[in-house]
């Protein structure tokens, strides 16, 4: 299958699943983008986009078990699925490509 | 806080995924308050809340995305079953959009109606007066002790001021009057209603000025203090709102020192009812106030009757502990003076007196409105019973399939619901529409109409109306659809649309109702038409045709100048036949409550037992212009001047009262006892029914406006043409002569006429359009029925055609079965209306509540009406054709 195009959102979440690992769901991926670039969230934006990824094959999710601190609520965990982490090595590589050598001038704007 | 904000994003989040956003949520929730405390937490818990509920729509979408593509177990909490029925009840209403449609534009007129008459209501009567704990306030009325009807009278200081000092039930009590006033200017000056108060009003109503202060006990003492509080209304209206008004004085009327403004009262207060001044051309008891000014008791007369008190009870004590404890003090009062015999306290809430007229009104309008209702309800549960038949398959099968009756039942609910919502979204809309309407038409009928600001009361009702009527409308058919026998229906498998004799019986009984109640609403209808009839060609003893009239006050210079000279040139005018001055025009409410003494009466022995006539004041030839006769003697002259001696002219039933078997002419009637020089009756003028047109005839006395003048009354000039042509040119006669003098309530006389009947004249429109709707609504279910029986009915005309029953015995048996329908709802029609009709007692003229002839005509013509709307399903049925009929089962 060939990679996907990915938005920038999804973009943003994939990275947050490859960073996360095992511990990513719901609560940790919102985190992680929320500190990492500085911009808040709703958690059903999260799931929406989860759920875009989800459906085109990119990720799969599984629940977990009920937690105390979730008030006896169960996590949902995503990982991520080889199309998914070949679309996000595709997306990374464009980006990267574009970025080579004006790293420098894009750092010094404002 | 944390649990609603946890309910709504779950309610914002599909099922499928609400246990783990709300983990998330709960356990972020936790790390913030953690790490930043309770209060960022809380913030945080309100944005993502509100995030959320923004994004719902596209998460929403996105699950459905997935679920085509996935198989998941569905959600079953109460919340998704409900929104499951509801997708198929609105999947059902699209499947036939044209029943839809007449369920919801049914329900909407009903609601619309009954909603725009609540929020009158809730305007009107139910919200609070615009004082502090007005269920405390009481009025302290004075009337005749000895039983008899007489004008309201009023109180002496020397009176309520004991009250105040010995009361237990009363907390305070407070003199005030009603007043009027005007607002000099060169270009027209302008009047004011206002009230004059004593020391303690504002703390026993509980008013607060909105800026400024109320009066200081020194300007409250004798002679009160050259000090006026503006009304909000009057401080926006001519003074442009000016913060800096405080200080400044303004030019009034009647007042050597134009008194300085001191304060402005808040928005929306009104007048306490002050039935002594009642008479006076300016009063209108539902205004809003226009000034308030003090008003002391003058230390020389303080036994003079000039009071209004009101009081506030004490907490915990009632209305019968204030009613006794004056009566005792009342009747002490009256033992130890002369002055005071003869007259007894009459205690009332502050807001029963209020609403006395308008829930006159208003009730029997709701009643109506709910009436037409209750009509369409009947209409809605008929359309659903029929729909419910058609279904009964559908109900059968899924009886079968093991889904539960209550589901069943839950089901057909959320259906009617679901139409009873969408009615009452559009009778919402149709409320507001029906609300400027009513604002329209019945500024003149219903008080404070003005007040009604009607948004949160037509939603708030439509929406308990829309339940109110799926729990009417749906509930029958709902319980029918649940306890539907699944076997015998599907063994039948009969015809759709077929009906068995249960299900008639119950549509019959359905529509009976709604003939009754329509029935109700006709002759209703009928008695108010009668009356408006009956009004209009009552003998009133006077013309009202080309005759222009309006309150003209010279507020200053010289009364008798600007009075001679303003008939001068305003008789100069072309088109003018004639005009006069009159204090007491005739359906006004105008003329003064006189206290008189009559030649050949035994004198006094206390001033309350004195007769009581209306006093009317008039210049010559006002009886000429209103076409009254005189009867004998002669009208007022000229020179019967202010320092001439007193005339005076009584109509019929006055020399009737008084000096039947002589005549009236030559003799004397005192006003203010018999030491005072007498006015002698100069002429007998013909009965008319100035004061009401339902009443008849009563004494009356006219007195010359030269010798006893007034300060605000009416100009009255008939005119050779259409006197709304004049109106200017007479203006600017007035004007000319002085032109600050005021000019109000410019209007012809016929006018005049229709404003004293307006009460009734708005009730007969509004019920003649409740009568007229109910009965199309009522027709229509009429019709229904009638068919819904005669294709239920097909096999047996079949059969009965096959054996030789010809077209017209076909035709002879539905028509039997329609006329028994409408004859037994013509019948309990008739039995309602005789009890409801009472409701509209006060309103009829000529006629009785339970009229015989009204009755029956109205129900002989609904029967007619409703016997021609079975025409058709009748010829229907006689064309049947049996092979065919008999053929398709």
């Amino acid at each position: 299958m060939p990679a996907a195009v990915l938005g920038e959102f999804e973009q943003l979440v994939l990275f947050a699943l490859l960073r996360l690992g095992p511990d990513a769901y719901g609560a940790t991926i919102r985190r992680e983008i929320e500190t990492r670039t500085t911009r808040s969230l709703s958690i059903s934006a999260v799931y929406t986009t989860l759920e875009r990824l989800e459906q085109k094959g990119l990720v799969r999710s599984r629940i977990g078990e009920p937690s105390a601190e979730r008030g006896g609520r169960r996590r949902k965990h995503f990982e991520l699925l080889p199309l998914g982490a070949r679309s996000l090595k595709v997306a990374y590589e464009a980006f990267s490509s574009m970025t080579e050598g004006i790293e420098q001038r894009l750092k010094a704007m404002r | 806080m944390k649990r609603s904000a946890l309910f709504l994003i779950g309610l914002a989040t599909p099922a499928a995924d609400r246990e783990w956003v709300l983990g998330d949520v709960v356990e972020e929730l936790q790390r913030i308050e953690q790490a930043a405390g309770e209060g960022a937490a809380r913030w945080w818990l309100m944005r993502e809340t509100l995030r959320v509920v923004t994004s719902a729509w596209r998460h929403r979408l996105a699950v459905r995305a997935r679920r085509r593509h996935v198989f998941a177990p569905r959600g079953d909490s109460p919340m998704s079953v409900v929104r499951n029925d509801f997708n198929y009840a609105l999947r059902l209403l699209k499947r036939s959009p044209g029943h839809a449609a007449i369920a919801i534009v049914t329900l909407a007129i009903g609601i619309g109606a009954t909603s725009a008459v609540f929020s009158l209501v809730q305007g009107v009567l139910l919200t609070p007066l615009p004082y502090e704990d007005p269920t405390e306030l009481v009025l302290v009325q004075g009337a005749r002790s000895d039983g008899q009807s007489g004008p309201a009278q009023r109180w002496s200081a020397v009176q309520w001021m004991e009250w105040q000092r010995e009361s237990k039930a009363f907390e305070t009590l407070a003199g005030y009057l009603w007043s009027f006033n005007f607002l000099v200017s060169d270009e027209g000056s302008e009047s004011l209603e206002g009230m004059l108060v004593s020391k303690d009003f504002f703390k026993v109503l509980g008013l607060k000025p909105l800026f400024g202060r109320t009066f200081q006990d020194s300007e409250t003492a004798f002679p009160p203090g050259p000090v006026i509080i503006l009304g909000y209304d009057l401080w926006q209206r001519k003074f442009g709102g000016d913060p800096n008004i405080i200080g400044t004085p303004v030019r009034i009327s009647r007042r050597q020192t134009p008194p300085t403004v001191i304060g402005v009262m808040p928005p929306g207060i009104r007048f306490l009812p002050s039935p002594t001044t009642a008479q006076e051309p300016n009063y209108n008891v539902n205004a809003q106030v226009d000034f308030w000014m003090p008003f002391a008791p003058n230390t020389e007369r303080m036994k003079a009757p000039m009071w209004e008190v009101v009081g506030r009870l004490r907490d915990g004590a009632t209305l019968d502990q204030a009613a006794s404890e004056l009566k005792v003090m009342t009747a002490r009062q009256a033992r130890s003076d002369k002055a005071f015999e003869g007259v007894m306290a009459q205690v009332q809430a502050v807001s029963d007196n209020f609403n006395q007229d308008a829930s006159r009104i208003l009730l029997p309008l709701f009643g109506a409105a709910a009436l037409v209702l209750l009509i369409a309800c009947g209409n809605v549960a008929a359309l659903l019973l029929v729909r419910g038949l058609q279904r009964q398959d559908e109900y059968a099968v899924r009886t079968a399939l093991g889904v539960r009756r209550l589901a069943l039942f839950r089901q057909v609910s959320v259906e009617s619901l679901l139409i009873a919502l969408l009615g009452s979204a559009f009778g919402a809309a149709l409320a507001f529409g029906i609300i400027k309407l009513l604002k329209l038409i019945g500024g003149l009928a219903i008080p404070r109409l003005d007040a009604v600001t009607a948004v949160w009361p037509v939603l708030a009702s439509g929406l308990g109306l829309a339940i109110v009527c799926a729990l009417v409308a749906g509930f029958l058919p709902a319980l029918r659809a649940s306890r539907l026998d699944a076997m015998q229906v599907i063994k039948s498998a009969g015809p759709k649309s077929s009906a068995g004799r249960g299900d008639r019986r119950l549509l019959r009984a359905v529509t009976i109702g709604q003939i009754a109640l329509t029935l109700a609403l006709l002759v209703g209808a009928g008695l108010l038409l009668r009356t408006t009839s009956n009004l209009s060609r009552v003998q009133s003893g006077y013309s009202v045709e080309q005759i222009a009239t309006m309150t003209v006050t010279a507020v200053e210079g010289d009364w008798n100048n600007f009075h001679t000279l303003a008939l001068e040139r305003v008789s100069a005018l072309a088109g003018v036949q004639g005009a006069a001055f009159a204090w007491g025009v005739p359906l006004t409410g105008n003329n003064w409550p006189g206290r008189v003494e009559v030649e050949g009466q035994p004198p006094l022995t206390r001033p309350s037992d004195a007769v009581s006539v209306p006093v009317r004041s008039v210049t010559t030839g006002y009886f000429d212009i209103l076409g009254v006769r005189i009867a004998e003697g002669r009208d007022f002259r000229s020179s019967d001047a202010n320092k001439a001696a007193q005339v005076a002219i009584v109509n019929r039933a006055f020399a009737d009262r008084y000096f039947s078997g002589s005549s009236a002419i030559g003799k004397k009637i005192w006003q203010r006892g018999r030491q005072q020089p007498p006015a002698e009756i100069v002429g007998v003028v013909a009965n008319g029914r100035t004061d009401d047109l339902t009443r008849t005839p009563e004494p009356e006395l006219y007195l010359s406006l030269w010798q006893a003048s007034a300060f605000s009354k009416d100009l009255v000039v008939r005119t050779t043409t259409d006197p709304r042509v004049l109106m200017t040119a007479i203006q600017m006669a007035l004007r000319s002569v002085a032109p600050t003098v005021a000019i109000e309530n410019v209007r012809t006389l016929e006018q005049v006429r229709d404003n004293s009947v307006a009460t009734r004249t708005f009730a007969m429109q509004l019920l003649v359009g409740f009568a007229m709707v109910a009965s199309v609504l009522t027709l229509v279910g009429v019709y229904g029925v009638l068919s819904l029986s005669i294709a239920s009915r097909r096999r047996e005309i079949a059969v009965r055609s096959a054996v030789g029953a010809q077209q017209r015995d076909i035709r002879n048996l539905v028509f039997a079965d329609a006329f028994r329908l409408i004859a037994g709802g013509v019948i309990a029609g008739i039995l309602v209306a005789v009890i409801l009709s009472r409701g509209l007692a006060s309103f009829l003229f000529g006629v009785e509540a339970t009229d015989a002839p009204t009755l029956a005509g109205v129900g002989l013509l609904f029967a007619s009406v409703a016997l021609l709307a079975c025409w058709v399903p009748t010829r229907r049925a006689a064309s049947i054709d049996p092979l065919e009929a008999l053929r398709s089962d």
